[in-house]
């Protein structure tokens, strides 16, 4: 009985695992095969080559496979204008986040309700606002810097970091910075020294959630750069010549992209774990 | 007499439609333990919460050291607090909660190290030192708590139920170990407690509260003894005092109470004029357990039955539940003996030990 359990247990979970892990394994296969094989439905390249990844390091050029051809920078650009753009705008949704929480929490200003619609940015459908962004955007001459990136990501995404870091605030008792304050620390001392450390978890779950969602945000970036502050997603579309799509090459630069998360998920790990207990710091 | 450290005057703070602390007084004198009893919800936490800054009182003022702290926020006031729960930091090591006043004060980093190694010392807190306070047992939690909040020097340590959650066992010696470095420090300490025992055992004076309001104000003994109302005789003793209620009768111009056919003389308790004024009428008689004298035969005119409803024993004493017709009473024996359930025994009541209360207001009259 507990073998068949067992079994089906494993089973289940096996399945669950293919079911994400197989487009995954696609990619990783298909970055690794030379043009021919893009279309056929195998993993394995018959004839394995790293071209595809060699391809994107190479200067302004015009890339054309039978048919499929596409204008490209080279990718280094476009991997820092991500890292800068999405590090910024992360860190600042991360902290504004956390200063608005904690107003919330601790004073219930500006109210449940208001609170609430910090959350219209995220009813809206983007597309929706992009147009009047990029209309305000010209003619603040923010189009295609990384600053107007960074403001806009911060502010569509703080949202999140209020919401998330709110929970995990509520959850540090009040005792703590009465505490301190009675111990002769200034209110601001009390919010670093105290309540700061205290919701780390909280500030790593909304960093990464956030980080996440700017690293792979395709709508604004595309409207709102053409040359200078291109990031990854943008510069992936990029891949699509005017009969077909580039397909090795841009499962190459799948797997790019998707390196700096794997790095940031590794070192946080351990904060994860207790992050996802959400807000329980006793 | 020593300096008064802390005074209040007046104290009322209202939340909404309800009275917290409803024109409280008192003092609290330089090296004194002082507490505040009351059961919970009797406006000794808020009370300790305006004296902490952490509520503005809505009226009446505050002194330390003389100076008008009311309205001043927390940290210019030279106190600290000991919460019952959440009291150190957890995120920080031992070694950092005890530091963390001192390095806000900006003290040179080798100050602050023999400070903090002092007071580790008679904490006994020094093997805990570089361990986050976080993982701690509870009870090491609030030695450092308490440590914290010595190493400032505060003019007065207020202390919020800090035993409450610890241990039995661990408590008793905790409550030793407070009052030791209490005395030793001449720390000057205001104690928010509703434990009567606690409060009984360390204190030098006690203020009982109830529905906001002090009661009685003095040292352990006076309280125990001489409990100005009803409210205090049964908050503070345990088992908790007797109260039966008995007619004052006056007898060929001799005042007596009536108890189950048995007349006791109480004309050296009671001033003639008060009791003058009670003749004829009910009142409430406590008297503690332990007073009562039980004898298994009767033995004196004096002596009243009592039917037994149960027996405790608790290894060094009894506890004797017993009926008087509808009432029921109390009594504590050191001495043991065969007893049955449901037999028949006899109460002394010396009227000397007894206090004697208005039946209606429930004060003490003598």
């Amino acid at each position: 009985m507990s073998i068949i359990t067992r079994a089906i247990k494993y089973i289940f979970i096996g399945f669950c695992l293919l079911w994400v892990l197989i487009p995954v394994a696609w990619i990783v296969c298909l970055a690794f095969k030379p043009y021919p094989e893009w279309r056929v439905a195998y993993f394995l390249p018959k004839d394995p080559t790293l071209s595809n990844f060699v391809i994107l390091f190479e200067p302004k050029q015009i890339i054309g496979m039978m048919g499929a051809t596409a204008i490209v920078d080279p990718v280094t650009r476009p991997f820092i204008n991500s890292i800068i753009v999405v590090g910024f705008s992360t860190i600042i949704a991360v902290f504004a986040g956390f200063f608005t929480a904690y107003g919330a929490s601790r004073y219930n200003t500006p109210g449940p309700f208001s609170l609430f619609f910090t959350l219209l940015t995220r009813m809206l459908p983007p597309a929706t606002f992009v147009t009047p962004i990029m209309v305000y955007y010209s003619n603040l001459k923010l189009l295609d810097t990384h600053l107007g990136l960074i403001l806009l990501y911060a502010a569509v995404t703080v949202t999140y970091g209020i919401w998330i870091l709110k929970g995990f605030i509520d959850n540090v008792p009040r005792e703590w910075e009465e505490a301190a304050l009675l111990e002769g620390a200034t209110h601001s001392q009390v919010i670093f020294k105290v309540t700061l450390p205290l919701v780390k978890s909280g500030l790593v779950v909304a960093g990464l959630f956030i980080f996440l969602l700017n690293w792979a945000e395709l709508l604004f970036a595309l409207v709102l750069t053409n040359v200078n502050a291109v990031t990854l997603p943008v510069h992936i579309s990029k891949y699509v010549g005017a009969v077909g799509q580039l397909y090795g090459p841009q499962a190459a630069l799948g797997i790019i992209s998707s390196l700096i998360p794997l790095i940031i998920g590794y070192i946080i790990q351990k904060h994860l774990v207790a992050a996802f207990t959400f807000g329980m710091v006793r | 007499m020593a300096e008064v450290k802390l005074e209040v005057k007046n104290l009322t703070k209202r939340f909404g439609e309800l009275v917290a602390v409803d024109n409280v007084s008192f003092e609290v004198r330089e090296g004194e333990f002082f507490s505040l009893l009351g059961p919970s919800g009797c406006g000794k936490t808020t009370t300790l919460r305006c004296i902490a800054g952490l509520e503005i009182p809505d009226e009446g003022k505050i002194f330390i050291k003389g100076r008008d702290v009311t309205m001043l926020p927390p940290q210019q006031r030279g106190i600290s607090l000991v919460f019952q729960e959440f009291a150190v930091f957890p995120h920080m090591s031992v070694y950092d909660n005890l530091a963390f006043g001192l390095k806000i004060r900006g003290l040179p980093k080798d100050e602050i190290r023999r400070k903090v190694l002092t007071i580790a010392e008679s904490l006994h807190l020094t093997d805990y030192l570089g361990v986050k306070a976080g993982k701690l047992g509870l009870s090491e939690q609030q030695r450092t708590a308490l440590g914290r909040s010595i190493a400032v020097e505060p003019e007065v340590l207020l202390l919020d139920e800090p035993l409450t959650l610890v241990d039995a066992k661990v408590k008793e010696s905790m409550r030793r170990e407070l009052r030791r470095l209490q005395k030793e420090l001449n720390i000057t300490i205001l104690y928010v407690t509703h434990d009567q025992l606690e409060a009984m055992m360390m204190s030098d004076r006690i203020a009982v509260m109830n529905a906001g309001r002090i009661l009685q104000v003095g040292s352990p003994m006076e309280i125990y003894e001489n409990p100005k109302n009803v409210f205090v005789a049964k908050f503070i003793g345990s088992p908790t005092i007797n109260i039966v209620e008995a007619k004052l009768e006056k007898e060929d111009d001799m005042l007596k109470i009536v108890l189950n056919d048995v007349k006791l003389d109480i004309e050296k308790k009671l001033p003639k004029e008060i009791g003058e004024k009670y003749a004829g009428k009910n009142i409430l008689i406590g008297i503690r357990p332990e007073d009562l004298l039980i004898f298994k035969e009767k033995s004196s005119p004096y002596d009243i039955k009592c039917s037994v409803d149960m027996v405790e024993l608790t290894g060094n004493k009894m506890e004797l539940h017993l009926k008087l017709g509808e009432m029921s009473i109390r009594a504590l024996s050191t001495i043991r003996f065969d007893i049955e359930e449901s037999s028949e025994i006899y109460l002394r009541i010396h009227p000397e030990k007894t206090c004697i209360f208005d039946r209606e207001t429930e004060e003490r009259i003598a």
